[in-house]
């Protein structure tokens, strides 16, 4: 981890503010999504994003892809602009409902995700069946994935986001949907992929696999990053991020 | 490049995947076959009317496949929001909209050439075929398709759901037919509400000037000029389309 020190932060927010803006009849009408975001995910760590719903994760995940932007404030992926093409080749993600063209099998979507990420066609061809295999959908390869389950769309979703070798990926809710077995099984990849190196932003409401895979994890409460817990805060005593979640949370809710 | 030449690919292999280009090119074929029987109605000139009726039924169908295919195909990818793995990557955004108005475009011609050959084949056995009018008028209707494309891209962008962008550019395709109408009879009342509608007509498509076939018979074969400019104003108004488009897309949010 020493190295890391020296290295640019995988992502960075600084002072970000959302708001999304919408217009009926010529009356526009502001919600705040992110409030003065400041959130640092450093390189080759994996940190959990936890909240409540509609507290601003997948805004966060969004604008670090250029999908949104930022009101106010500044982000960067790996020192650069967030949404430029040099900072997407980094970037691998999971949204929370992958959604895919159901016509295309596994096989196919990986090629042309892959394709579109850069890998040319030598890669595919040594990169799509081990990165199957990772998730677990060999045998389901040459389906149409509009036969696919949510768990299957789930495993697929991930591959997508993994195919490319990014340093970063950022994954919304990796384990919905998942059966016991592969959240397991997702976890052991998550792990592996940290291990060689790869930064992880996960959001996620499992607070057990945040606990089980995260060195830190940020709570964000109304838009704003309430509080961040090291890993060495709820070690070795079970359920302790959930009471610190809650300890957070509750307050902004009004005690409920 | 690559990547519209990936997406183009990724929009042609879904609109025969999902059997809407085999489809049309059916429907477009019994259309014609049905042609025949005006055909037989029309005594000495049978072969006129087929290639008539055949060609008239090919523009129909392409241009509302091109319009189809290019509304639903934008408005659908943000609904469905598979939008999000392909911007997530780096892909730019008017990479993204050459690509899917390519796709659409190459699939709706691959149906009007598919329907040009049924045409071709019944106009044989007729004895009745002549190469040239056909191919003049396919080459019309590939224009016209390729201006469709562009506008329909542009008007999905700029409409709240499919049917509108349909519609519109429906409205679209048929004024484009009139423009130069139009423009003489609002020349012609000479009121002033009626002569502000000639600049709105510079922004139509002017497909009086993709209909090959009319010229053939108006300058007698003379037609390089016509066809080189006819090209030029085909892919100059597409171009322009998808300018508007991507300057609006650009600014989107998803």
């Amino acid at each position: 981890m020493g190295g890391a020190l020296n290295q640019p932060a995988a992502l960075r927010y600084s002072a970000v503010v959302k708001d999304y803006e919408k217009s009926h009849l010529g009356r526009v009408t502001r919600t705040r999504a992110l409030d003065g975001l400041d959130l640092e995910v450093r390189a080759g760590e994996i940190y959990g994003l936890l909240g409540l719903n509609g507290n601003g994760k997948t805004t966060t995940m969004k604008l670090a892809l250029g999908l949104l932007r930022p009101s106010a404030g500044e982000i960067s992926v790996f020192g650069r602009l967030p949404g430029s093409a040099e900072s997407l080749c980094d970037v691998g993600y999971l949204p929370e409902l992958p959604y895919f063209y159901p016509y295309l099998s596994p096989r196919e979507a990986l090629r042309f995700y892959g394709a579109l990420s850069g890998l040319v066609s030598e890669d595919l061809d040594g990169l799509v069946g081990p990165a199957l295999e990772k998730v677990g959908l060999t045998a389901a390869a040459d389906r149409k994935i509009g036969e696919f389950s949510k768990g299957m769309l789930q495993r697929l979703g991930l591959a997508q986001a993994i195919l490319h070798r990014p340093r970063l990926v950022l994954l919304d809710e990796p384990v919905s949907g998942l059966d016991p077995l592969a959240v397991h099984d997702v976890r052991g990849l998550l792990r592996a992929l940290n291990e060689e190196g790869c930064s992880l932003l996960m959001a996620s409401h499992s607070i057990s696999d945040v606990e089980r895979l995260c060195a830190r994890v940020g709570i964000l409460v109304n838009g704003r990053l309430a509080r961040v817990v090291e890993q060495a805060e709820w070690a070795g005593e079970s359920g302790q991020l959930e009471r610190i979640f809650v300890e957070t949370v509750r307050p902004a809710r009004g005690g409920r | 490049m690559r990547n519209a030449a990936l997406l183009a690919a990724n929009t042609w292999r879904e609109l025969t995947r999902t059997r809407f280009v085999p489809l049309i090119v059916l429907f477009g074929a019994v259309l014609i076959y049905l042609g025949m029987l005006l055909g037989v109605l029309a005594g000495d000139v049978e072969d006129r009317v087929l290639l008539d009726v055949g060609m008239a039924v090919i523009e129909l169908m392409t241009c509302s496949a091109v319009a189809y295919c290019a509304a639903t195909g934008l408005l659908q990818e943000m609904e469905q929001k598979t939008l999000y793995l392909i911007l997530s990557r780096p892909v730019g955004r008017p990479a993204y909209l050459v690509g899917r108005f390519l796709g659409a475009f190459s699939a709706a011609a691959t149906a009007a050439v598919a329907m040009t050959a049924a045409l071709a084949v019944m106009l044989l056995c007729k004895g009745g075929l002549e190469a040239g009018p056909l191919l003049l008028s396919l080459w019309g209707v590939l224009l016209k398709a390729f201006v469709t494309a562009g506008a329909a891209t542009f008007l999905a962008l700029i409409s709240t759901s499919v049917l509108s962008a349909m519609t519109m550019t429906g409205i679209v395709w048929v004024l484009g037919h009139f423009v130069g109408e139009i423009r003489f009879l609002a020349q012609r009342t000479g009121s002033a509400s009626a002569v502000l509608l000639v600049p709105v007509t510079w922004l139509l498509p002017n497909f009086s000037l993709l209909n090959y076939r009319d010229r053939l018979h108006a300058a007698g074969g003379g037609l390089s000029e016509p066809l080189l400019a006819g090209m030029l104003y085909a892919v100059l108004y597409a171009a322009v389309c998808m300018g508007l488009t991507s300057a609006v897309f650009r600014r989107k949010e998803f």
